[in-house]
């Protein structure tokens, strides 16, 4: 074989195996998919922001502050893991939130303003059966979604979250704690209480 | 007991059924000015991907670090100056001993060079007295 045939030889097999796209482009096609998942989840994790923190302005820079976060420190982990991760860090600046808004208060005119969440031994305490006296599947049905959102906002933001996480987002008990950063007996201690507030209150 | 469970998995799949029923058109229909500054914040992390600032924690555990040790120096040395406790002062000069680079020889005879400086410091003062006393009879 002469020089010139293996040379033809060589640019065949290039020809049929194309060289990986160079890392610009990957880079690009990564930040699409952020761009997709993002786009995605920010307008419920709004909701959920606005529903914690209890105004407008300040659940757009707890979403800003999550969606810059997860860019910055986890755009490189598999996409399929974003949707919970994103949860965990949109959690973890809520809480950010009400400790800066704690803090602040305090310094400002020394009054606190209500523990944001008891300090509770939460794995020591039995989770109530939502099959009780008010059945769950008629907690929600005739009242209107003002009412749903107003309770909702009523609820420690611990009870809120897991709620959400739960039962408006779909996510497992797991799920839910990871997060929330706890475990999962704090989780269901979390749902239950909300769900014994909501039916209070609904 | 386990009768219950088939039922109450139905009872919170129903849950989050009414639940999404409630909250989802929220989100869906989101006031159009508030949909713009979301989709904004969003272009705006994305210019921000992969670029992970130093974590505060790790500045903070750096400021820690050096508040720590800026302590440490603080106390070594109000021990080793005030002999207001002689065990605590020996043990300011032990550490010192142990991070000392001198032969052990110099520290067997330290108590003969400290005795020797309190010495020499004590004829100086005495010196610079006697030499005030002179400038001063010298003035007058």
């Amino acid at each position: 074989m002469t020089q010139r045939d293996s040379t033809v030889v060589s640019l065949d097999k290039a020809r049929q195996t194309p060289p990986p796209p160079p890392p610009e482009r990957l880079g690009e096609e990564r930040r699409r998919a952020l761009d997709r998942f993002l786009a995605t989840v920010e307008r419920q994790a709004f909701q959920r922001a606005r529903m914690a923190v209890g105004n407008v302005e300040d659940a757009l820079e707890v979403v800003q502050e999550a969606m810059l976060k997860l860019s910055r420190r986890y755009s490189d982990k598999p996409e399929e893991e974003w949707p919970l991760l994103f949860q965990r860090v949109l959690q973890n600046c809520i809480t950010d939130f009400h400790r800066r808004r704690n803090v602040r208060s305090r310094v400002l005119s020394w009054i606190r303003l209500g523990p944001d969440e008891p300090q509770e031994a939460e794995e020591e305490m039995q989770v109530a059966d939502p099959s009780g006296r008010s059945p769950l599947e008629n907690l929600l049905s005739g009242i209107a979604t003002e009412k749903l959102l107003g309770a909702l906002e009523q609820l420690p933001v611990k009870q809120q979250q897991a709620f959400l996480l739960r039962h408006w987002d779909g996510y497992s008990t797991t799920e839910a704690a990871y997060a929330l950063s706890c475990s999962e007996g704090s989780v269901k201690t979390h749902l239950s209480r909300a769900l014994k507030s909501l039916r209070h209150t609904l | 007991m386990t009768n219950n469970r088939p039922d109450r998995r139905k009872a919170e799949e129903r849950l989050t059924e009414q639940t999404r029923r409630h909250l989802d058109p929220v989100s869906e229909n989101l006031d159009p000015v508030i949909a713009e500054r979301l989709a904004a914040a969003r272009q705006q992390a994305l210019e921000q991907m992969g670029r992970e600032t130093p974590r505060r924690s790790r500045t903070t555990l750096a400021g820690m670090g050096l508040a720590a040790s800026v302590a440490l120096v603080a106390v070594l040395a109000s021990l080793y100056n005030g002999n207001d406790t002689p065990g605590q002062a020996l043990g300011a000069e032990d550490l010192e001993l142990m991070a000392a680079e001198e032969p052990l020889e110099f520290y067997a005879d330290l108590e003969f060079y400290l005795w020797l400086e309190e010495q020499s410091a004590g004829e100086e003062s005495l010196g610079e007295d006697a030499l005030g006393e002179n400038t001063k009879s010298r003035r007058g």
